[in-house]
């Protein structure tokens, strides 16, 4: 009961995570700015969710693979963000 | 409304859309892109038919027909780009209209 | 699911309609392609949605690695063509074209509202209840050899099927080598610059786990959701990344492995296929008992074709090197 309870406060921190990231995708002007708000929703909002699974997970390897799941995505999320960021610098100072 | 029901109506709209795209879209890349939403209608149809019973797990027949559908599908898509970018290379041009012929076509050259 | 999960469909629903409709219309083709790969995403949640999670895991791969690197890989050729302006500009070719472009969206139109009406009396006509093929399915399930419903079918109901596609992605992989050897001049491709110590990084990290996720897709595929052909998309797309951040992937191969694995899946097929034909007396009938090791060799391979297959299908435009042994013949 009282796990279902935590459950659903991480699950609905995670949305608001989620939700504020896409936001700043859609609004923010340039992207650096979207790159920053993209990477809270993955980083925090995923971590959040995950967390909320976790509280709910069967056995000790579903909850390894949530968390392998997470890990895979902080990296992946990090180094896209990085060569982004990188394209995007690069087009700016040397432009064709 | 189950969603069996909700999206095979989903599936028929997805494949008139993209019917529609590949007929009126003069660009040989959004022809292919309505092309594959067309084969997304006709994959959403066959596994909303598949689960349409909630009691029982959904018809594996239909999924696995899908899953080859899938690749097969890709392999096509792979192909008809590299058409497109071979046509573009000996024609100069990425549009089917055979009776326009743009300022900046060139036929003759190899 | 109750009241929260039919109005998650109907969102889903209406996405899916959305996308759809402004990838078709939207201006820059390069959106319309971001959009399509978004549309392949929530098509696998539509598929788990759906009790799908079979296709899901094949849509994931494909839907979201393969296609978008196929048509963004093509957008920067035609892009990146001296010819840019006949190249891609689409605008042009709808202002010049105007009057006869009305007409012929008008006869479009036509033609697909007549089809909608059909269609949508098919979809409201077709059976909402029976159980389909499930009971037969699950009454056989004993003597497969597997576990997985969906997997017996693919690989021994329904085997025809997947030998029949194995020869599709053959041929296709065929004739993308034929176009490639007509003309061998260098292209520009997408290829970025040489590997840096940050990728280098995260590919000795993810490498081994990416193929560990491949094999560990191939095993469950005999009991649970997984297979052959997932596993083989998850392997191409690890091998399509890898070359995509610069790394030297299938050119390693000599010609002859790599032609041997291009076949390999379906010249195996064939074999068991006709070895069953003359011990069983019929094309693909396993014997009582062998039905579990078959499959799993016949995964196994084919898995592995389709890797191949499907990394040459995509990459054949980007990697010159891999076709330097074909002279022009020109």
């Amino acid at each position: 009961m009282i796990l279902n309870l935590f459950s659903i406060v991480f699950g609905l921190l995670g949305a608001v995570f989620f939700l504020a990231g896409t936001i700043g995708m859609l609004r923010f002007p340039d992207v650096f700015c979207r790159l920053h708000a993209q990477t809270k929703a993955d980083n925090q909002g995923l971590g959040f969710i995950i967390t909320a699974l976790l509280l709910q997970a069967d056995s000790v390897w579903v909850a390894l693979k949530l968390i392998l799941i997470w890990l895979v995505m902080l990296l992946a999320s990090a180094n896209i963000s990085y060569l982004i960021g990188r394209y995007k610098l690069r087009q700016h100072s040397e432009p064709e | 409304m189950t969603p069996d029901v909700l999206f095979k109506y989903v599936a028929v709209l997805l494949f008139v859309i993209g019917l529609y795209g590949m007929l009126s879209q003069p660009h040989m890349l959004r022809k292919i892109l309505a092309g594959n939403l067309m084969s997304v209608g006709v994959f959403l149809f066959m596994i909303a038919t598949a689960a349409r019973n909630a009691s029982i797990t959904a018809d594996p027949v239909p999924h696995a027909m899908v899953i080859t559908g899938i690749v097969v599908s890709i392999s096509v898509t792979a192909l008809a780009l590299m058409l497109v970018e071979r046509i573009q290379r000996s024609s100069k041009r990425i549009h089917l209209y055979w009776w326009f012929r743009h300022p900046h076509d060139r036929d003759d050259e190899p | 699911m109750g009241p929260v999960g039919g109005v998650f469909d109907g969102l889903l629903a209406l996405v899916l309609l959305v996308l759809s409709i402004r990838l078709l219309f939207v201006s820059s083709l390069f959106h319309a392609v971001v959009l399509f790969i978004a549309l392949g995403l929530l098509m696998g949640l539509t598929w788990v949605r759906l009790q799908a999670p079979d296709v899901a895991l094949a849509e994931a791969a494909i839907g979201a690695a393969l296609t978008g690197v196929l048509f963004i890989d093509l957008l920067y050729k035609l892009t990146h063509r001296n010819n840019i302006r006949s190249s891609v500009s689409e605008r042009l070719i709808y202002e010049q074209t105007m009057p006869r472009r009305w007409l012929t969206a008008c006869l479009s139109a036509l033609v697909c509202i007549a089809l909608l009406a059909p269609l949508l009396m098919v979809a409201a006509q077709s059976p909402t209840t029976g159980a389909g093929l499930t009971p037969a399915v699950s009454a056989a399930m004993a003597a497969t050899g597997v576990t997985h419903e969906v997997t017996a079918v693919l690989l021994n109901f329904r085997s025809f099927d997947t030998l029949l596609e194995l020869t599709v992605l053959f041929v296709a992989v065929l004739a993308a080598l034929t176009l490639r050897v007509m003309d061998t001049s260098s292209l520009p491709t997408a290829i970025p610059k040489p590997p840096d110590p940050l990728m280098d990084g995260l590919w000795r990290l993810l490498l081994p786990l990416l193929v560990a996720v491949s094999g560990y897709l191939l095993w469950l595929g005999s009991f649970t959701s997984g297979g052959a052909f997932q596993s083989g998309i998850v392997m191409a797309a690890t091998i399509i990344l890898l070359s995509l951040t610069g790394q030297r992937t299938l050119e390693l191969l000599p010609p002859l492995v790599w032609r041997a694995l291009l076949v390999v899946g379906l010249l195996n097929f064939i074999v068991v296929g006709a070895a069953m034909l003359m011990l069983e007396g019929a094309f693909l009938q396993y014997p009582q008992g062998w039905a579990g090791g078959l499959i799993l060799l016949l995964e196994v391979t084919a898995s592995l074709t389709i890797a191949t297959a499907l990394v040459t299908l995509v990459l054949g435009l980007s990697v010159p090197a891999m076709f330097k042994r074909y002279p022009d013949p020109r």
